[in-house]
């Protein structure tokens, strides 16, 4: 990736490996990217190819108890997160980088009213009175659509959409640089999702925040996203810019994501998956992690490591044959 | 919620004249007589029968049943002790602050230190601190509490001279009790504590509260160990009402007259008025305490407490 671009947010040869139950998973294996301010990156793979420790790892917020090794450099806004003390970086969670979590309905706590939870982030990171960061807490739910009346509410009170509202406020009530936001669709019915993106959009626009939208729907990337990086068994195999990866998809996995889309305009009667699941991430294939279910596959693709090729300037791709199918 | 509070107090007018029926019928059924303890063993068997007759023991089950409930209810009293002739109501209350002194301090002395130990073990889970603090307690919760207390009074008593053996002359004299009564409930505390702070330390809102910012020891107390609470609320409620109605082997190897003593040695002198009216209070303290626990998870947890206003609408008559 472009390393002498000067960058908002970099992200260099990241790995994160738990253990479990005496086995080694290598959950995140050299993650590298950047992000520009006000830019938004879309992590694209299938569930376990490591988006959400990624996530969690930037945070510094990973289960401690289980992590075994995590390596590699975070600079966000020219700080280098990974060995910052844990309590300057309790004091960047939150304002200068925040993450939107998966599931609403877990990402709550019960017990806490709606304000409250808003407006601890908020009196943590600025010098203000509970009242004041209250009253902060009831214009960010203003903000996302939800009625301050409700703020002394509690969770169990509000829909699946309106938690996930919630969450959203929570995590942008400081106006962090930086939101992580992990699939914060999912949980959603299709037409809360519209919406939902519809309003991060909008808060990102006018804040100018930095996103990083972690999601397995190539329809929200589309929507919101300006550069892509798709995983695969904790490895960025493709990135570029969205009309790189949309226009011109090289690597096989990306390839077949885009073929298992169902297309309004094609009279067929089945999609057409990627035969076979992803590698187990306690054992990995050595090379390339998608040689077992790759088409293309070659001895050279199963000998060792795969290089990044440079397709253009903003597109890489961690595929062999990325660079000889355009000569041919 | 004053709506509910009001409709468990209700309830606990049935259960008690239940429990005073239960109980005075077993006592009813229970082989040895009173009378022959009054008189002893040298009584004629006239003299018994005199008494009998003036004690109203020779009247009907239902008669003497009827004439106990409606000493309850219409004269608010549990009668006098068949052997000592003083008032059993009287009785109870003057030993009540001695039982409720150990009871209270015993459950302070569980939470202050249970909990802390049980949250510490679980945030060092399966780690040294865990390991250590979960060994101790197992050791508190397998010792007997009469064991514990008779080699308390050996070490502080007997040998060091610190602290009175038994009596209740003053202060000094329920510390003993108080730690011997308090440490099963302090081993009890910190297991379960451990067990559901594990449940709730990794939740995605403990996880949640770290990614705000918030400081470890902040996640741990105020956003975790609420959430966990609840059982441990069920465990010191039903222990304190439990010790309320008498921690007879600790008033018993301190000397101590509590209410637990004075059940012990009327159900001893077939003294039915006195057990009739220990068992009561015991049943009466008991839903207090009850209904005390089910109001803190309502303080707790509002979805609990929304539930419990949810049930009494129920009940409330509608409004066009």
């Amino acid at each position: 990736m472009n390393a002498n671009r000067s960058n908002f947010l970099s992200v260099r040869d990241l790995v994160v490996e738990y253990h479990s139950e005496g086995e080694i998973v290598h959950a995140v294996n050299g993650v590298s990217f950047d992000l520009g301010m006000g830019q938004t990156i879309g992590l694209v793979g299938e569930t376990g190819a490591g988006k959400t420790t990624i996530a969690k790892a930037l945070l510094r917020i990973l289960p401690v108890h289980s992590v075994e090794n995590i390596a590699g450099s975070v600079m966000l806004a020219g700080k280098e997160l990974m060995t910052l003390p844990e309590g300057e970086m309790q004091q960047l969670r939150g304002r200068a980088l925040s993450m939107i979590f998966q599931d609403p309905m877990t990402a709550l706590n019960p017990v806490k009213t709606v304000a409250d939870q808003i407006a601890e982030a908020v009196k943590l990171h600025n010098n203000v009175s509970k009242g004041q960061a209250l009253d902060r807490a009831k214009e960010m739910l203003q903000m996302v659509g939800i009625s301050p009346d409700r703020a002394g509410e509690y969770p169990h009170q509000f829909s699946g959409g309106m938690k996930q509202r919630v969450v959203i406020a929570m995590a942008l009530a400081c106006d962090p640089q930086l939101l992580i936001a992990d699939e914060p669709t999912t949980a959603l019915d299709v037409t809360i999702q519209a919406q939902v993106l519809d309003m991060i959009n909008d808060l990102k626009k006018k804040m100018n925040t930095s996103m990083i939208m972690i999601t397995h729907d190539l329809g929200v990337v589309a929507e919101t996203c300006d550069t892509v990086a798709v995983t695969y068994a904790g490895q960025i195999i493709e990135y570029g810019t969205k009309e790189d990866i949309f226009d011109r998809p090289t690597h096989p996995y990306t390839v077949g994501l885009f073929n298992a889309l169902p297309n309004m305009n094609a009279n067929v009667r089945r999609l057409s998956p990627i035969d076979g699941l992803p590698p187990d991430p306690t054992d990995l294939p050595k090379g390339c992690p998608f040689s077992p279910r790759c088409p293309y596959v070659t001895d050279e693709c199963r000998r060792g490591a795969i290089d990044d090729i440079f397709i253009n300037d903003t597109h890489t791709c961690r595929c062999i044959r990325a660079g000889r199918k355009e000569e041919k | 919620m004053i709506r509910y509070i009001v409709k468990r107090l209700l309830l606990m007018i049935p259960i008690l004249v239940g429990v005073a029926i239960l109980i005075f019928t077993l006592m009813y059924f229970v082989p040895g007589d009173p009378v022959e303890i009054i008189l002893g063993s040298a009584a004629t068997q006239a003299q018994v029968e005199a008494v009998r007759e003036e004690m109203g023991f020779n009247q009907p089950y239902l008669i003497r049943l009827g004439n106990f409930l409606k000493g309850i209810l219409v004269n608010h009293n549990f009668g006098n002790s068949y052997i000592y002739g003083t008032s059993v109501a009287g009785e109870l209350a003057s030993r009540f602050p001695r039982t409720l002194t150990i009871a209270a301090f015993s459950i302070i002395l569980s939470t202050l230190i249970g909990i802390p130990l049980g949250i510490n073990a679980a945030i060092h889970a399966n780690k040294a601190p865990d390991h250590i603090s979960m060994f101790v307690s197992m050791i508190g919760v397998s010792m007997p509490n009469f064991w514990l207390a008779l080699m308390l009074v050996v070490l502080f008593a007997l040998n060091l001279h610190w602290l009175p053996s038994s009596g209740d002359k003053g202060w000094n004299y329920y510390i003993l009790p108080v730690v011997a009564n308090a440490v099963g409930g302090i081993a009890g505390i910190a297991r379960l504590t451990r067990s559901s702070m594990l449940e709730v330390i990794h939740a995605d809102y403990v996880t949640t509260a770290r990614s705000k910012g918030v400081s470890e020891r902040s996640v741990i107390w105020q956003h975790a160990l609420p959430n966990a609470l609840i059982p441990i609320i069920t465990m010191l409620g039903g222990r304190f009402g439990g010790q309320l109605g008498g921690t007879v082997v600790i008033e018993q190897v301190f000397s101590i007259p509590g209410v637990g003593a004075y059940l012990i040695n009327s159900i001893n002198n077939r003294d039915y008025t006195a057990v009739q009216g220990s068992v009561l209070y015991i049943a009466f303290t008991f839903s207090i305490v009850m209904l005390l626990v089910d109001l803190v998870y309502a303080y707790i947890d509002p979805r609990i407490k929304a539930q419990y206003e949810g049930q009494s609408k129920k009940l409330a008559p509608k409004r066009r």
